[in-house]
């Protein structure tokens, strides 16, 4: 019973910070049809930076956050407004494009941040376990859930709830009728690509809690992070989170029950959805 | 036109009383050119800068020229991939001409390397021990023992502190699972059990799953390789509170001191095998560190240390042919070099591996530093099944 606990804990942690990669980069895919492969690396720039603020410096962990998310927003809106704008629906452009960026940005981070990987650091008052059920568990995996919650209701209030989101919903469906009732959908698009990368940037503070941070972990976490999108379906809150808890939990209680085979449980799970679901779990008709 | 013929005749008298040769002379200026293949990119990309320090402190010893002719370093990146690996080894040989290649690490990108410079005659190095199978080959030195020999100590250490079974972490590729017999080796050979095998993905990113599915034991050993894998390792099991002593391996070179001082106290009464510490108490040491420390500004660490005594017995070896880099007369001149290194007494056994001392060490904070600190000493550890 414990060990149940304690791998549903696990793979709802790990799943939270998949869904919070996972979520910007299937956004930007829905509403904008823009592949950005370079969202994992704005993840790792996060991630570096957060670290650089909350760790080097030894200012507080939110601000390093805060720090991580608009390091990488600002890294990612340079993306969009100098280069991605210029290739909307030339995917094959964009997926070359993004890609160099990848090795690009991966080897400036080599520059600044060398090639040690970062340790695992989170706020003073999460270092450290609490019990539950007799094992001790880390209180940092347990913010993460928390926090990924918590931000998963937000994005999905604010697309769901919110004029901004009825706009990229708009826009996602007609571009052209979204702008002859005249909404400024390239501005508005410029800013969901900012909100995304944000998100990512802010995912890579949240990640290093677990994972640290290192060099290679720009194109790890692309790997994942388009494994969620498939399953959970691209352009949508729900899909990416229901992906993220999803593989999550496959890659938890693969690793505990077969870890023989735990490389291989997400893609099984990935080539199962699918098989039933070509356009993933919450996925939309565009 | 008789002048001409006269510059002829005396340049043709010359050449023939070998006063003026000029083969020969550019023969003597041919530098000897050594290849090294490591990591600049991929997982391990910290790691070739720390090897590539010690085999330029091993050159620059000899002035960078051994009988006249001068050394030549050509160094490649592994990028962490045995294709890699292989394509650059093709490159230094057929287009370099180099005779001695140092690296790859990788185990599998050593095996992956084997029968091709074995077939070309070319001296082959490990850099961090290598696979006890490259031994058939008779062409690599492997230092500063097999992975087995390495962590052959830790075993027998274990079982001396009165553990009887043991849990063991294993980084599943080729140089993991040899580490790993190396504990399981000396564990067993006097009287423990290993109850459990866990292999991990090299790479593993969360290691929580597997922590919370240890058995119980009296101990848990683990290698899984590199900083970033070991640093989240001993991180995440000190977060779950696991009560069982863990033990690791190749600590010193995968947790170095600057490492250690970010994991902070979550590292110290870490216990494990280690190949070398920078405060090794031997003059050759002290001496070394200090150059080191002049030369790159920085601490050496066990990295460092190995491409150092390998660069430095095959210079060794050189000297003693004469600056002859031929395979057939280099390989056995190496074999015979006897040498005081950093890391303690050197000596080779006729496959090419060598016999150095093995260290059990303990992270210790003093007076705010973090250090490993060696605690047991086995001399010239050997593979038990070399002969």
């Amino acid at each position: 019973m414990e060990n149940l606990v304690i791998n549903l804990l696990n793979g709802l942690s790990y799943g939270m910070v998949l869904f919070l990669i996972a979520s910007g980069m299937s956004i930007v895919m829905g509403a904008m049809n823009i592949i950005n492969l370079s969202h994992g690396v704005l993840y790792m720039i996060g991630g570096y930076v957060g670290w650089t603020v909350a760790v080097k410096l030894g200012a507080p962990f939110a601000l390093g956050l805060l720090a991580g998310g608009l390091a990488a927003g600002l890294v990612g809106l340079m993306l969009e407004r100098g280069f991605l704008r210029f290739l909307y629906k030339q995917p094959n452009e964009q997926v070359l494009l993004s890609f160099g960026f990848v090795y690009i940005l991966s080897n400036l981070s080599l520059w600044v941040w060398g090639g040690w990987p970062r340790m695992p650091f989170t706020a003073k008052f999460l270092s450290g376990s609490f019990e539950i059920l007799g094992r001790a568990y880390p209180k940092a995996r347990f913010a993460t859930i928390v926090f990924g919650l918590v931000l998963a209701g937000i994005l999905w209030w604010l697309q769901d709830r919110t004029r901004v989101g009825a706009m990229v919903r708009a826009g996602m469906d007609n571009k052209e009728i979204t702008m002859g009732l005249g909404i400024n959908l390239e501005r508005l698009f410029a800013i969901v690509f900012f909100v995304a990368s944000f998100i990512a940037g802010l995912a890579g503070v949240i990640g290093a809690q677990l994972l640290g941070v290192y060099n290679a972990l720009g194109l790890e976490i692309l790997l994942l992070a388009l494994i969620v999108i498939i399953v959970g379906g691209v352009g949508s809150i729900q899909g990416a989170l229901l992906g993220g808890i999803l593989i999550g939990l496959v890659d938890a209680f693969g690793k505990a029950l077969f870890p023989r085979f735990a490389m291989f449980t997400m893609y099984f799970t990935m080539i199962i959805v699918l098989l039933l679901k070509p356009r993933g779990l919450f996925g939309r008709k565009v | 036109m008789k002048k001409i013929g006269l510059a002829l005749l005396v340049v043709g008298l010359l050449v023939s009383l070998g006063l003026v040769s000029p083969t020969q002379k550019s023969f003597a200026a041919e530098p000897i050119k050594i290849g090294a293949i490591l990591n600049y990119t991929g997982p391990a990309a910290m790691l070739g800068p720390l090897f590539k320090n010690g085999i330029v402190m091993a050159l620059e010893e000899y002035n960078s020229q051994i009988a006249g002719r001068p050394l030549e370093l050509i160094v490649e990146d592994a990028a962490g991939s045995p294709n890699v690996c292989l394509e650059k080894a093709r490159k230094l040989v057929e287009r370099d001409k180099v005779k001695i290649i140092i690296g790859p690490l990788m185990g599998d990108a050593q095996l992956a390397l084997g029968p091709y410079l074995a077939n070309k005659g070319v001296l082959a190095t490990g850099l961090y021990c290598a696979m006890f199978e490259l031994t058939k080959y008779q062409n690599w030195l492997i230092y500063p023992t097999t992975a087995l020999g390495l962590t052959l100590p830790l075993g027998w250490y274990a079982a001396d502190k009165g553990h009887k079974t043991m849990v063991m972490i294993i980084a599943d590729y080729a140089g993991g699972h040899a580490f790993m017999k190396g504990v399981r080796t000396g564990f067993e050979e006097k009287g423990g059990k290993v109850v459990q095998e866990v292999l991990v993905p090299v790479g593993t990113a969360d290691f929580g799953p597997y922590i919370s599915n240890l058995k119980n034991a009296d101990c848990v050993a683990f290698f899984v390789p590199n900083t970033g894998d070991s640093s989240r390792l001993v991180t995440q099991y000190k977060e779950f509170g696991v009560k069982m002593p863990l033990y690791g391996t190749t600590l010193a070179a995968d947790l170095p001191e600057h490492v250690m001082k970010e994991l902070g106290d979550k590292v110290v009464g870490l216990q494990g095998q280690a190949l070398y510490i920078w405060s090794l108490d031997n003059p050759v040491n002290k001496k070394w560190v200090k150059a080191m420390e002049k030369r790159f500004g920085k601490t050496p660490g066990g990295l460092a240390n190995n491409s150092y005594c390998i660069t430095s017995s095959i210079l060794a070896g050189l000297k003693a042919t004469g600056g002859d880099e031929t395979f057939s007369k280099l390989w056995p001149a190496v074999l015979k070099v006897k040498m005081d290194t950093p890391q303690g007494p050197l000596a080779y056994t006729k496959e090419g591996v060598a016999l150095a001392n093995g260290y059990i060490v303990e992270a210790k904070r003093i007076n705010g530093r973090y250090s490993w600190d060696p605690i047991k000493v086995y001399p010239a550890v050997r593979d038990p099944r070399l002969k």
